[in-house]
């Protein structure tokens, strides 16, 4: 084992030629950061964890496709964003088959502003975008390019989520701005 | 709210914070690199058996009587290149921990 500390980019490429102990390091240096982001995508911190390891896997097979000067971070966050959406679709496709087969209409969503609720269930009140876009730049140390990098959206429409996030955040928190 | 307070209450968020570095977190993703390169491997090995047993099968016919009227001369050769096939097939199967030992092939 090499005394140095190596790169992000020495260990992309190492792991690139195959290096599984290159691709670990990678792994462990960056598990927070994806599983912090993953984890406010999600409800339950189990499936968040399940999506960002699967994540890690689909970015060791797509390492070919991380362009030089995106992040490892950014690349991985981008995976579990388009994992989390696709699993949100699904989840809504099978709840609409399971409401239309008992014949039961959909739950309004009831406004929980007049009660104190906690920051998870407050920011499961958002839609996915937005709260995507506030775990990133609001609660995470993410730039607003990096999101649009990560959430595959333009830099406007990522200030525009994270904007109207905050306020409906604060109007859910119970804490004027 | 101010963008830092609400930062701050973000961040103290206890379920969203998991720790720095969690080994067995790391362990259970190298499991499921592992798991998807052996499936991987599994298909490529599968899909070239079944390639080669489609060429044998349309290839053999014609090359049996060549191989008839060879008769045991070829065996000697045939024997080597099995071999040498073999050896090649399982030189690239642990090319990854020969490179761990700075042997690139």
């Amino acid at each position: 084992m090499p005394s140095y500390l190596p790169s992000q980019a020495d260990l992309i490429q190492r792991a690139r030629q195959g290096s599984d102990e290159a691709f670990s390091r990678l792994v462990n240096d960056h598990q927070q950061a994806v599983r912090g982001f993953v984890r406010r995508l999600c409800a339950l911190p189990d499936d968040a964890d399940d999506l960002a390891q699967d994540a890690f896997v689909t970015a060791w097979a797509n390492l070919h496709k991380l362009i030089d000067g995106v992040s490892f971070r950014t690349f991985v966050c981008g995976i579990a964003y388009r994992k989390a959406l696709n699993d949100r679709r699904r989840f809504n496709r099978s709840g609409a088959r399971d409401t239309e087969w008992q014949g039961l209409t959909p739950q309004s969503h009831t406004s929980t502003v007049d009660s104190r609720l906690t920051v998870q269930a407050a920011l499961a009140q958002l839609p996915i975008e937005q709260r995507a876009a506030v775990s990133l730049c609001v609660a995470g140390d993410y730039s607003h390019s990096e999101a649009a990098e990560i959430l595959g959206l333009p830099l406007g429409t990522v200030k525009s989520h994270i904007q109207k996030g905050r306020e409906k955040l604060n109007a859910l928190l119970g804490v004027s701005s | 709210m101010s963008e830092d307070a609400l930062k701050a209450l973000l961040m103290a968020d206890e379920p969203a914070t998991p720790l720095a570095r969690d080994l067995s977190f790391t362990i259970e993703v190298m499991q499921k690199v592992e798991r998807r390169r052996l499936i991987e491997n599994i298909a490529l090995c599968t899909g070239a058996c079944a390639a080669l047993a489609v060429l044998l099968y349309i290839v053999m016919p014609h090359v049996t009587p060549g191989l008839i009227t060879l008769g045991q001369a070829a065996t000697p050769a045939v024997i080597m290149l099995a071999c040498l096939a073999m050896a090649a097939f399982g030189l690239y199967q642990i090319r990854p921990a020969l490179r761990e030992f700075g042997i690139r092939l």
